[in-house]
């Protein structure tokens, strides 16, 4: 079994085999896109995965069971036999197509193979698949949401042939449940029981009334194949049991419908005969064919399409060729509607690439995504259309017709119907061209074998006239089915060799031979049966042999045997002739003939009668009716009797040839109509599969008509728009307040706006009159010269000019062009710029008053320069004599610009000897690498305080210092102040107190521990004794009857009083709970504790904190929260409290709160640290590097706070 | 007369106790170890019906003594006999084997535990029931 998976397969790989057993007895191929450069690895994830040996293929292997073998890099895997070869490709890089490749050869050399598509981008397998599916193996797919990379199975879902589609998982699981079910059909019917038989006719009986397809007629095994995998697929064993699950579910048969007729088919689907066919064939062809004429092909079974589009391809190729083009017409028919709609769409997966030349998918084919369409021009020479070839009437004058692998399903006496249709439509001389296991051979008379190995026929001509159209249809129509049909069917035969059908057999015969002779006739009046007695009725004319029973019988019968026939077929009932005399021996005999039709569905009383029984009934008594007649005639005048008779006898004569001519002209003109019907017939069948396409690009037009009607509407908007502009171009003319003038070439005026009037003196009838006609109110005397300047030159010109009033005008002279860019006149504009002269004076004063505010600013720039140089030699001098060291560096390289004294001192270097230096060539104690974190920080917050480092100084001396970083802009360049203080003797000091308030606690927690161990080993242990002492004493005096002075019983009591105390004690002194590791658990028992010895409801909210603390923080944390709950019970008045803990990043709040009386703070904390001593408990708390708060008020209760650093790690 | 094997480390305690038992006639103190290593020797010696073991005893404690016990003579049912009060000890002592928990101060709940150990019950000093046991 193949698997097939590319992107995103690994992880599909894995959960497959992860559900797969190492023992289902078969062998695994994993085909995948790996990197042609890179060694896989996928072998050893694989092994990972299944218990099954997992081999990467390098050489030839024979496949073993329950192996799992994977294909290496940059090579192709094929399957030959049981053995696994690798080669390499021949494709460049990108056309690749592993998957296909395997897929196909794993289809013939296994043709009960699965194939399993898993994730992958691209469309690699889709192609290989339809082999595996053809050759009768199953094809599972993952389910494409589950997949990474859905391209793949998509791609081989779209193919319609997944037999199962399924999470990668299940895929496993569906796979084992069928190969574990294998119901082991024999694949030929002869070894079937009749039970099994008839069962498979009750299965197709189903498929034929749920799909309308009858396959009875079909090769038995293919059936059988097709059914036991179905019958696998679904779980079933037994041909029972599938039966039942198929009446129950609709959607089987359809199933069971596609799995029969799989339209599997490839571009260039065997190479070699399509190029035999191009090179034989198809030149001859298209020489034949003049400029007019059309070529005309039929592809039968053309399934999706790539059949048809080959032959279109090849006769296109041809067509290149020829200087004369004749018109291509192929059609191309399947039972499929779902086919053919694919078919019509003419797109295919990219993977056809490895079945068509770049040439030929450049030339015939667009690129869409993933797919290729094929083009326009292959589409159109090809029409599709829903055709049953043994139902529906055939093409006709076809020149040739490719039926590849359909008639490998059908049954023999069909096929040569098939062959009988192929002969009808192809025109003489026409082509045949079938597939690799079909043969026209053994049909002398039809067809010339023109190319043996490649199954390619020449049709012979008509020898006589053209044949018959056989009788269609071939299958049996639904509503037609009859016990006679089922009769004939094959598998039934086998019920006549039973008793009760050997008597009926001999009562038939013993009909024959001692019943009156009788011939059993066909709807033609060929003879089918002939009882033994018949013989003598029948006579063969001279001619060719015929069957037909007129021509056949005796030649005084003839006449009334047409008439009865006639009368028999016509009405559909028994018919009888007038007896008839016929010399048997030169023995007159009387017979009278007798036609009983035989109806096909009698149940329903209508129906065409298709055989007829012609009885010949022989009657003794017409004898004595002769004598009658001859003694009625002995009455009549012999002499005149014997004229009469010559001359009746003359003219029957002579009406029987006339009748004979008429008879003959009859059959003669009825051969033709039946001709020009089947014809008919042809032509009809052609304008309806015409018509279909019709349809389809009908739907197109009105799609194109939509469209149409779209961009109409938008030409309508367009319209309103120009029609809106136009207006709004008059009101702006209008509106604009600036006088403009239209004028021609020859200076006329055109249009203009109606404060032109108040320069020029025109009235609306100057129209067409030359400006030069009219006076202005300008001093303009140039203005004519401009005008034709303008127009010579068609450069702008623009003045400005003063009016007779003193207004100013800026006068625009300029070219008018039109959209064509043609020079059409003047428009010439006014712009009033009095106002603009004026404010231009304005404006000169203005600048003049400016100027002397610079001046004034410039002195002021001065001063504030000097005292600025004053601040910066002052800063200086600070800077230098502060005594803590501090650098100015670059901050994108660190290079010091200026260092004070101080950091001379510290670091032990000269001026020049750092200046221009960076600290890393200087070797000063920072590490680059905090260097360069601390000034992306700087950049991103400006500033840095109080930061604390450790540094090695050159010397190997440690160090910790304080420092702090300032960005700044630095006489204009991006600099950083970095100041330090040297803290290591603070920092040493903080850390031994810390170590002697550690000591303190832990010393103090010690000794705590050691008394309550001496409590409770000690001094409890020996009250133990005592008490147990005690009481065998008051045992044993009761039991004597003494009595004591002492109360024992309250001894007892205090015994256990004492018990008790000294228990509570070392449980506070020492509580075991310290003894674990968690602080919050602590918490938790003391609030426990609390409840119990002072009635204080302790609620712990401790949620999400795991914090883990350095076990002197623990003890003392928890002293403080039991010495803050005892307060609570003394001070706070409530019997409520809460402990909550919060947890931050590096310590963790503790925070011990009451809805208590509460204080004032301020007033109470010195009284406080008298009382409790709490303050004395910050103070350590501090020591060991904790935090302690104190929030009160009066009447709303009291907060106390403890940050405790976690442990450093 | 059922031998009993009595581990117990506290001398004044241990003469008490075999004092309390020595009263009925059901039971006879065979052998009274300090430490529970010396109690595995004497395990090796004799044949017990019981044995009452302290939780605290100086180097191996109670517990672990229990456990060995349980592994190697599953048939002997051992008694805690403790000091101790919290809940903690009695679920560790029954998880280890023990078939009961004693308090030092319940010496009428010694003695009735013994009882019903030795008929196959598991028995818990009163006062520590209601614990959250």
């Amino acid at each position: 079994m193949g698997i097939g998976a590319s992107a995103g397969g690994l992880k599909a790989l894995q959960s497959f085999f992860d559900a797969l057993p190492a023992d289902t007895g078969m062998a695994y191929v994993v085909i995948t896109h790996l990197h042609p450069a890179y060694e896989s690895h996928l072998p050893e994830i694989l092994q990972s995965h299944t218990r099954m040996p997992v081999t990467q293929v390098i050489r030839q292997v024979d496949v073993e069971r329950d192996h799992v073998y994977v294909i290496p890099p940059n090579r192709r895997m094929v399957m030959a036999d049981s053995k696994l070869d690798v080669a390499e490709f021949n494709e460049p890089r990108g056309h690749r197509t592993p998957i296909d490749l395997f897929f196909r050869s794993l289809a013939s050399s296994h043709p009960d193979a699965a194939a399993i598509v898993l994730s992958g981008s691209g469309t690699d397998g889709a192609v290989g698949i339809k082999a595996v599916k053809e050759s009768g193996g199953l094809l599972m797919v993952q389910h494409p949401e589950e997949a990474e990379y859905d391209s793949m199975p998509r791609a081989a879902i779209a193919t319609g042939l997944a037999d199962v589609v399924l999470p990668a998982a299940q895929l496993a699981e569906k796979l084992v449940h069928y190969t574990r079910n294998q119901p082991q059909l024999p694949h030929n019917e002869n070894e079937l029981s009749t039970e099994e038989m008839e069962t498979v006719q009750r299965i197709l009986a189903q498929v034929h009334a749920r799909t309308g397809h009858d396959f009875s007629q079909y090769k038995s095994s293919t059936i059988l194949r097709r059914i036991e995998r179905r019958m696998q697929l679904n779980g079933f064993t037994t041909l029972e049991a599938y039966l039942g699950y198929l009446r129950l579910n609709i959607p089987e048969a359809t199933a069971m419908f596609n799995d029969i007729l799989i339209g599997v088919t490839n571009f260039f689907r065997d190479v070699d005969a399509w190029q035999t066919l191009s090179e034989k064939v198809i030149p001859k062809l298209f020489e034949a064919k003049d400029i007019g004429n059309t070529i005309r092909a039929w592809t039968i079974g053309c399934a999706t399409g790539e059949e048809a589009y080959t032959l279109a391809i090849l006769f296109f190729e041809q067509a290149a060729k020829m200087d004369i083009r004749p018109k291509i017409q192929i059609f191309a028919s399947d039972l499929d509607e779902n086919s053919i709609l694919l078919a019509r769409e003419g797109l295919y997966p990219s993977a056809i690439e490895a079945d068509v030349s770049p040439e030929r998918l450049e030339r015939f084919f667009t690129r869409e995504d993933d797919h290729y369409r094929v083009t326009r021009e292959l589409r159109d020479a090809v029409l599709f259309t829903n055709h049953n070839v043994l139902r529906d009437p055939p093409f006709s004058r076809q020149d040739v017709i490719s039926c590849r692998n359909l008639l490998i399903y059908l049954q023999r006496p069909l096929q040569d119907n098939v062959f009988n249709i192929f002969h009808y439509a192809l025109r003489p001389g026409g082509y045949l061209f079938l597939g690799n296991s079909e043969s026209a051979e053994g049909l002398h008379e039809m067809f010339k074998v023109i190319d043996k190995s490649y199954r390619i026929y020449q049709a012979k001509p008509w020898t006589t006239q053209r044949p018959h159209v056989p009788s269609i249809p071939l299958t049996i129509r639904r509503t037609e089915r009859s016990g006679h049909h089922a009769s004939e069917l094959p598998y039934n035969i086998a019920q006549y060799t039973d008793e009760p059908a050997a008597l009926d057999e001999k009562h038939r015969k013993a009909i024959e031979t001692y019943g009156p002779p009788s011939i059993l006739i066909d709807e033609n009046y060929a003879i089918l049966h002939i009882s033994e007695t018949a013989g003598r009725y029948l006579f063969q004319p001279k001619g060719p042999i015929t069957s037909d029973v007129i021509k056949l019988v005796r030649p005084e019968l003839q006449l009334e045997l047409r008439t009865a026939l006639f009368q028999a077929f016509e009405k559909k009932k028994a018919a009888f002739s007038k007896p008839v005399s016929v010399q048997f021996n030169g023995h007159p005999q009387q017979v009278i003939l007798s036609v009983r039709p035989r109806m096909e569905s009698l149940e329903q009383g209508r129906g065409s009668v298709k055989q007829a029984l012609v009885i010949f009934l022989e009657d003794e008594f017409d004898e004595q009716a002769e004598h009658v007649i001859a003694a009625e005639a002995t009455e009549v005048d012999e002499r005149h009797s014997n004229t009469l008779v010559a001359r009746l006898e003359g003219e029957i004569v002579r009406l029987r040839e006339q009748l004979q001519i008429t008879i003959e002209e009859y059959e003669s003109s009825n051969e033709e109509m039946k001709a020009a019907n089947e014809e008919l017939q042809s032509i009809n069948e052609e304008y309806r599969s015409a018509t279909e396409e019709l349809e389809t690009s009908k739907e197109e037009l009105q799609s194109i008509n939509e469209e149409l009607q779209t961009v109409n509407n938008e030409m309508k908007g367009k319209l309103d728009e120009i029609s809106r502009g136009k207006d709004e171009l008059q009101n702006l003319l209008g509106a604009m307040e600036i006088p403009t003038l239209f004028l021609d070439k020859e200076l006329t005026i055109q249009r203009y706006t109606p404060s032109m009037q108040e320069l020029f003196n025109i009235r609306p009838v100057d129209h067409n009159r030359p400006i030069t006609h009219l006076t202005h109110r300008l001093l303009y005397k140039e203005f004519t010269e401009d005008a034709e300047q303008v127009i010579r030159s068609l450069m702008p010109v623009e003045r400005e000019v003063q009016a007779e009033h003193g207004q100013w005008y800026m006068v625009r002279q300029r070219p008018y062009r039109t959209a064509e860019n043609r020079i059409e006149g003047l428009v010439i504009t006014f712009v009033d710029i009095t106002k603009l002269k004026a404010a231009e004076q304005a404006q000169r004063e203005m600048a003049a008053k400016l100027e002397e505010r610079v001046r004034i600013r410039t002195r002021e720039l001065d001063d504030t320069n000097r005292r600025l140089s004053q601040a910066r030699d002052l800063f200086s001098r600070l800077f230098h004599v502060n005594p803590i060291p501090t650098s100015i560096s670059r901050l994108e390289d660190g290079t010091f610009i200026d260092v004070n004294e101080a950091y001379l001192d510290f670091c032990g270097l000269t001026r020049q000897d750092i200046i221009d230096h960076t600290s890393e060539e200087l070797k000063l104690p920072l590490d680059p690498e905090i260097r360069t974190g601390l000034v992306t920080r700087v950049q991103k917050e400006g500033v840095i305080r109080n930061l604390q480092l450790d540094i090695i100084l050159p010397t190997g001396e440690p160090k910790t210092i304080l420092t702090s970083l300032q960005n700044l802009n630095f006489g204009g360049i991006d600099a950083l102040i970095v100041a330090f203080s040297d803290i290591t003797e603070r920092v040493r000091t903080e850390r031994e107190v810390r170590t002697v308030a550690s000591n303190m606690t832990s010393a103090e927690q010690a000794e705590r521990t050691r008394i309550a161990r001496i409590l409770h080993d000690d001094l409890q242990q020996n009250i133990f004794a005592v008490k147990m002492q005690l009481s065998i004493l008051r045992d044993s005096m009761e039991k004597n009857g003494e009595t004591s002075r002492v109360d024992l019983a309250q001894l007892d009591k205090w015994l256990a009083d004492a018990i008790a105390t000294t228990r509570q004690l070392s449980v506070d002194l020492s509580p075991p709970i310290l003894q674990g590791e968690g602080l919050t658990e602590a918490v938790i028992w003391l609030g426990v504790q609390m409840k119990e010895q002072y009635d204080l409801d302790v609620s712990v909210h401790a949620n999400g904190v795991h914090a883990v603390f350095d076990e002197d923080v623990r003890l003392l944390v928890f002293q403080t929260v039991r010495e803050l709950l005892f307060n609570v019970v003394k001070h706070s008045e409530t019997t409520k409290a809460t402990v909550t803990f919060e947890q931050l990043d590096d310590e963790v709040n503790i925070t011990v709160s009451d809805g208590g009386k509460g204080f004032e703070t301020e007033k109470v904390l010195e009284n406080w640290k008298a009382r409790h001593g709490l303050l004395r408990m910050r103070d350590r708390l501090f020591l060991l590097g904790c935090n302690l708060k104190i929030q009160s008020t009066p009447n709303e209760g009291t907060r106390v706070t403890i940050e405790a650093p976690v442990k450093s790690l | 007369m059922l031998s009993v094997l009595l581990v117990e480390d506290h001398q004044k305690f241990a003469s008490a106790l075999i004092r309390l038992l020595g009263r009925t006639n059901d039971f006879n103190v065979t052998r009274h170890a300090a430490t529970a290593e010396l109690a595995l020797e004497h395990l090796l010696n004799q044949k017990f019906d019981l044995a009452l073991v302290d939780v605290f005893l100086p180097v191996m404690s109670g517990i672990g003594l229990v456990s060995l016990i349980h592994k190697e003579y599953p048939l002997l049912p051992c008694l805690m006999v403790s000091g101790h009060m919290l809940g903690h000890y009695v679920t560790k002592s029954l998880a280890a084997g023990a078939r009961g928990y004693v308090l030092k101060d319940d010496s009428a709940g010694i003695l009735e535990g013994i009882q019903h150990i030795m008929k196959g019950k598991i028995y818990v000093s009163k006062e520590l029931r209601y614990n959250d046991q």
